[in-house]
C-alpha cells in the first residue's frame, strides 16, 4: 500500500480488500459533509473501479481524517478526464492543508495514469472548496443553474494537464445535457 | 410557489393532505373530486366549518389544480431543462387536465356567491373579505394562464393586473391566518409513483413566495409586448433585454415566451421562420434587395434568374432559418444556460457562414453585382457576400454574449479579468471593422439607387432604415469597445501595483488556462484564436507605465459618457428598442452608472499616485493605505451592471 506520512497524519491510497475497514468510515466521513444523500451503490462505483485514485488521510489511531474519492475514464470518446467525485475533511481537522494533500495525491495518480484533464463540481457558496482548487490551477469552465438536488448551483472547474486537450474531438450532443459524470454523484462536500 | 421555483410537486404542493384527497380518487370530473366520500349538501349549509371547507377550500383546491395543469402543459411542451429549471413529474396524477377550466370558474363563482350571501351569517366581515380576495386571486390568474397562446389574439393584460390587484389584498390580510402544520404531509411522498427516495418539504416564506408571485404576474403582463414586433431586430432586443431583468423572469413566463416565439414554425402567430429570417436580413444586409424581392416567387422558368435567385435563397432559408430561431431560442433559458447553448450554436454559425459564402458566390452571376475597385483597400475586387457576412456579424454577436456573460456569471478569477476586457474588446473591435464593411455596401446601394423607377422612395427609406440601425449598432459596439479598453487599461495597471496577484497554480500553465478559457472558440475559424504568446503579449504591455495607463483608461471612460448619452437620445425604432424601452434605457444607465464608477476608481488611485508617486513594490499600496475591492457580487447584483466588474479603490483612513 503506498503511503505518505507528513503532519503526524498518513496518506494512503485506498486498497479494495481494505473495504471491511474503511468504506463505513468513508460514507460517515462524506455522508456528514455532503448536501445529498449518496447510496453504496456510489461509493462501490468508485471504489471497486478506481480505488487506487482514492486516498485517505489516517490518525496515528488509524481512524479517518479525510478522504478523496476519483475516477478516470474517456470522456465522451475524447479526452482522458479525471474526476473528483467526492472530498471531505473532518471538521475539526480543517485549515491544515489535509484536503489540498489529498487532492495533489489524486491528482499525482491521474497524471502517471495519463490524464489529460481533471474536472469537478463544487457549489458556488463553497468558497473554500473553490479556493483550494483554484490555487491548484482550476479554473471554472461553466455555471450550472440549480445542479443540486436542494436546488444549489454550481460550478464546473476543469484543469488541463496537457496542451491541446481543448482541441480534441468529443461527441456532442447539442443540449450539452450529458455533463453530469454519474448519477446521483452530483455531491461536492465541503472541503 | 416552491413548484414554480424548480421543486417536485412531491415537495411542494402534494404534501398537502387536501390536495392528496381530492387527488387520490382520480377524479375524472368535478363531481367526483371531494374532501369526503359523503357529501349532502344539506349537512354543509348548517354547520359553517364544514360550509366552508366544502364550498370555499374545496373550489380553491380545485381551481389551484386547474391552474398548475396549464402551468405543467406549458412548460412540458417547451424546451426546459428537467430538476435544473422545472420538474414536471406528476406522480401518476392528472392536474383535472380533462376537466375544462369553465367548469372550475363556475365553482369559483359559486364559492364566491356563498360567500358573498354569507347565509350562515357568521363570518366576520374582514375574514369573508380575506377569503374572496383569494378565490378573487385565483379566478384571475387561472383566466391568465387558461389564456396561454390566446394572446396572440387577444393581446390584453387584464387578467394579470387583476391578479396584482387581488395579491395585495392576499398580502394585506395574511396576518389573519393561521399556519396548520399538520394540514401538509411527507409522508404522502410513499403514495406517490417514484422512484427517489422521500425528501424533505420544500419551505418557503410568504415573502418569498409573494415576491415570486408578484414578478410571475408582472413579467407575464409585460411579456405581452412582443407582440407588437416590427422586425427581427427589435425581437431580439425585447428577448435580450426582457431576459436580462433580474430577477429572470420565471420558468413559466419564459416558457410561455419560447412557444409564443416559434410554434409550429409559425413566429409569434404572425409570420413564418423563413420571413423572420428575411426581415432579419434586410434590416442588416439587404434593404430593398433582389434576393429578398417577393416577385422572385412567381418566377417559374429555369433560366429565368428570379427563378435561381429563388431556389439558392429557399436553400438557404432552410439551412439558416433553424440556426436563427435557435438563437432566439437560446436566450430565453436560464443565464447559465444561455451561456453553454451559445457555446454549442457558435460552432454552428461557423458552418453556417461557409456554406453562406458558398451560396453568396452561385448567387453573383443572377444578381449582376459589380465590385468594388479600390487599390487603396485592396488588389482584388471587394464583393458584398451579404449572407454571409451576416451569418458572421451574428456569430461575432454570439461571441460578445458568451464572454460578457462570463462576467456576469462570475465565471472568471480575478487575475482572469484583464484578458478577458481584452479579449472583448478585440471581439467587439473586429465587429466594428465587420459592420462598417457592411454599411459600406449599403450606403453604396443607396447613391446607386436610379432616381427614376417607380418605387425608389419605399426603396430609399428600408435603405435608409437599415443605415440607421448599422449607425446605432456601431455606436453601441463602439460604447463597449471603449469601455472593455478602459477596463483592460485599468486592470492592467492594477496587476502592475500588485493589487491583483495570481494563486500558484502548481499544476497549470497560463498556456494551458487560455486553452480552458477560450474552448468555446477554439473551433472558430473567423476570427481565429491568437495563439497564446501572441495573447500575452497583447494584454502585457510592458512599455506603458502606470500613470499612463490610468489615464488612458480615464480618457476612454470620458468618450464613453458622450457615447451612453447620445445613445439614450436616439429614437427607440432606430435602437430596435421601442417594445421594451424603459427596461432598455434602465439597461443604458446601468452602464453608464458602471462606467462612472470605474472613472471614479481610477481617478482615486491617479490621485493617490500623483500625492505618494508609486512603485511596482509589491507592498506599495499597503504602504501608502489604499485597497483594492471588486465588485463582485452575487449573480450581478448590487454591481452597477453584470457585464462591468468595476474595482472600487479606497484609501484607508489615516
Amino acid at each position: 500500500m503506498n503511503s505518505d506520512v507528513s503532519g503526524g497524519l498518513r496518506y494512503v491510497q485506498y486498497d479494495s480488500c481494505k473495504e471491511d475497514i474503511y468504506l463505513e468510515a468513508i460514507r460517515q466521513i462524506i455522508s456528514k459533509d455532503l448536501s445529498e444523500p449518496y447510496s453504496i451503490y456510489v461509493y462501490r462505483y468508485f471504489l471497486y473501479q478506481w480505488g487506487d485514485l482514492c486516498f485517505m488521510a489516517l490518525d496515528k489511531d488509524d481512524n479517518l481524517i479525510g478522504v478523496v474519492v476519483s475516477k478516470l475514464e474517456r470522456h465522451r470518446g475524447g479526452p482522458m478526464r479525471g474526476y473528483i467525485a467526492m472530498l471531505a475533511v473532518k471538521e475539526e481537522c480543517r485549515g491544515k492543508g489535509i484536503a489540498t494533500k489529498l487532492v495533489r495525491m489524486a491528482i499525482d495518480a491521474m497524471i502517471e495514469r495519463d490524464a489529460d484533464e481533471v474536472a469537478l463540481e463544487t457549489e458556488i457558496t463553497n468558497t473554500a472548496a473553490m479556493k483550494l482548487y483554484e490555487r491548484l490551477g482550476f479554473l471554472r469552465s461553466k455555471r450550472l443553474h440549480r445542479y443540486y438536488l436542494n436546488g444549489n448551483t454550481a460550478f464546473r472547474l476543469m484543469l488541463y494537464l496537457k496542451e491541446g486537450t481543448g482541441f480534441a474531438p468529443c461527441m456532442h450532443d447539442i443540449h450539452d445535457n450529458g455533463e453530469a459524470e454519474l448519477l446521483p454523484s452530483r455531491g461536492e462536500p465541503s472541503a | 410557489m416552491a413548484w414554480h421555483q424548480g421543486n417536485p410537486l412531491s415537495q411542494t404542493l402534494f404534501t398537502s393532505l387536501y390536495i392528496d384527497k381530492l387527488l387520490s380518487a382520480s377524479p375524472k370530473a368535478l363531481k367526483d373530486a371531494h374532501f369526503t366520500h359523503q357529501c349532502d349538501p344539506a349537512i354543509h349549509r348548517k354547520d359553517i366549518s364544514m360550509s366552508l371547507l366544502h364550498n370555499v377550500l374545496r373550489a380553491y383546491c380545485l381551481a389551484l389544480l386547474k391552474c398548475c395543469d396549464f402551468v405543467h402543459r406549458r412548460i412540458e411542451a417547451e424546451h426546459c431543462y428537467e430538476e435544473e429549471d422545472f420538474v414536471t413529474h406528476l406522480y401518476n396524477r392528472s392536474l383535472l387536465t380533462n376537466i375544462p377550466e369553465t367548469e372550475l370558474f363556475a365553482l369559483l363563482d359559486e364559492a364566491l356567491w356563498w360567500l358573498e350571501k354569507n347565509e350562515v351569517g357568521t363570518i366576520p366581515d374582514h375574514l369573508r373579505n380575506a377569503l374572496k380576495a383569494r378565490l378573487q386571486f385565483r379566478k384571475a390568474f387561472l383566466g391568465a394562464v387558461s389564456k396561454d397562446l390566446g394572446i396572440i389574439k387577444d393581446p390584453s393584460t387584464i387578467e394579470w393586473e387583476i391578479c396584482a390587484k387581488h395579491l395585495q389584498l392576499i398580502n394585506d390580510s395574511h396576518r389573519l391566518g393561521k399556519p396548520v402544520e399538520r394540514s401538509f404531509s411527507v409522508k404522502i411522498q410513499r403514495k406517490l409513483a417514484s422512484t427517489v427516495p422521500p425528501r424533505p418539504m420544500v419551505n418557503i416564506s410568504f415573502e418569498n413566495a409573494l415576491t415570486h408571485l408578484k414578478r410571475l404576474c408582472q413579467d407575464g403582463a409585460d411579456l405581452v409586448a412582443v407582440l407588437d414586433f416590427r422586425g427581427s431586430n427589435d425581437l431580439m432586443t425585447f428577448i435580450w433585454t426582457f431576459q436580462s431583468r433580474k430577477p429572470q423572469p420565471s420558468v413559466y413566463v419564459r416558457a410561455l415566451l419560447q412557444t409564443l416565439l416559434c410554434s409550429e414554425d409559425v413566429v409569434l402567430g404572425k409570420i413564418s421562420v423563413k420571413q423572420l429570417l428575411y426581415y432579419g436580413l434586410a434590416e442588416i444586409v439587404l434593404p430593398a434587395d433582389i434576393l429578398l424581392d417577393s416577385q422572385n416567387w412567381e418566377a417559374e422558368h429555369p433560366r429565368d434568374r428570379r427563378f435561381q435567385i429563388r431556389k439558392r435563397m429557399d436553400e438557404f432559408a432552410t439551412r439558416a432559418g433553424h440556426s436563427y430561431i435557435d438563437i432566439f431560442r437560446a436566450i430565453c433559458q436560464n443565464r447559465s444556460r444561455i451561456r453553454r447553448t451559445l457555446c454549442h450554436t457558435l460552432r454552428d454559425w461557423e458552418s453556417l457562414q461557409m456554406d453562406a459564402e458558398e451560396l453568396d458566390n452561385e448567387l453573383r452571376p443572377f444578381t449582376g453585382e459589380e465590385p468594388i475597385v479600390d487599390p487603396t483597400i485592396s488588389p482584388e475586387p471587394i464583393f458584398a457576400f451579404p449572407l454571409s457576412s451576416w451569418a458572421y456579424y451574428h456569430k461575432l454577436k454570439q461571441m460578445e454574449w458568451v464572454i460578457q456573460l462570463g462576467f456576469e456569471l462570475q465565471i472568471y478569477q480575478p487575475d482572469e479579468l484583464l484578458g478577458m476586457y481584452c479579449y472583448l474588446q478585440q471581439i467587439v473591435q473586429t465587429r466594428i471593422q465587420h459592420l462598417e464593411r457592411i454599411r459600406g455596401f449599403v450606403a453604396r446601394k443607396l447613391n446607386q439607387l436610379p432616381p427614376t423607377i417607380e418605387d425608389a422612395q419605399a426603396q430609399k427609406e428600408e435603405i435608409t432604415r437599415s443605415l440607421a440601425f448599422l449607425n446605432f449598432s456601431m455606436l453601441e459596439a463602439s460604447a463597449t469597445q471603449t469601455f472593455s479598453g478602459a477596463m483592460s487599461s485599468f486592470y492592467s495597471a492594477l496587476h502592475e501595483l500588485h493589487f491583483i496577484d495570481s494563486p500558484p497554480r502548481p499544476y497549470s500553465t497560463d498556456a494551458l488556462r487560455y486553452e480552458i478559457r477560450m474552448k468555446p472558440f477554439l473551433q472558430i475559424g473567423l476570427p481565429e484564436l491568437i495563439p497564446y504568446e501572441d495573447f500575452r503579449a497583447f494584454i502585457i504591455q510592458p512599455q506603458d507605465s502606470v500613470p499612463g495607463l490610468l489615464s488612458t483608461a480615464a480618457s476612454a471612460i470620458a468618450r464613453l459618457r458622450k457615447d451612453y448619452e447620445l445613445m439614450g437620445k436616439m429614437d427607440s425604432t432606430t435602437t430596435r428598442s421601442a417594445l421594451c424601452q424603459e427596461w432598455w434605457m434602465k439597461n443604458l444607465k446601468d452602464s453608464l452608472r458602471a462606467s462612472i464608477a470605474t472613472g471614479i476608481a481610477i481617478a482615486t488611485l491617479l490621485k493617490v499616485i500623483e500625492a505618494t508617486g508609486w512603485s511596482t513594490d509589491k507592498d506599495w499600496h499597503s504602504t501608502v493605505g489604499v485597497d483594492l475591492m471588486q465588485e463582485l457580487s452575487a449573480e450581478g447584483q448590487g454591481g452597477y451592471h453584470p457585464f462591468w466588474v468595476v474595482p472600487k479603490v479606497i484609501e484607508r483612513v489615516k
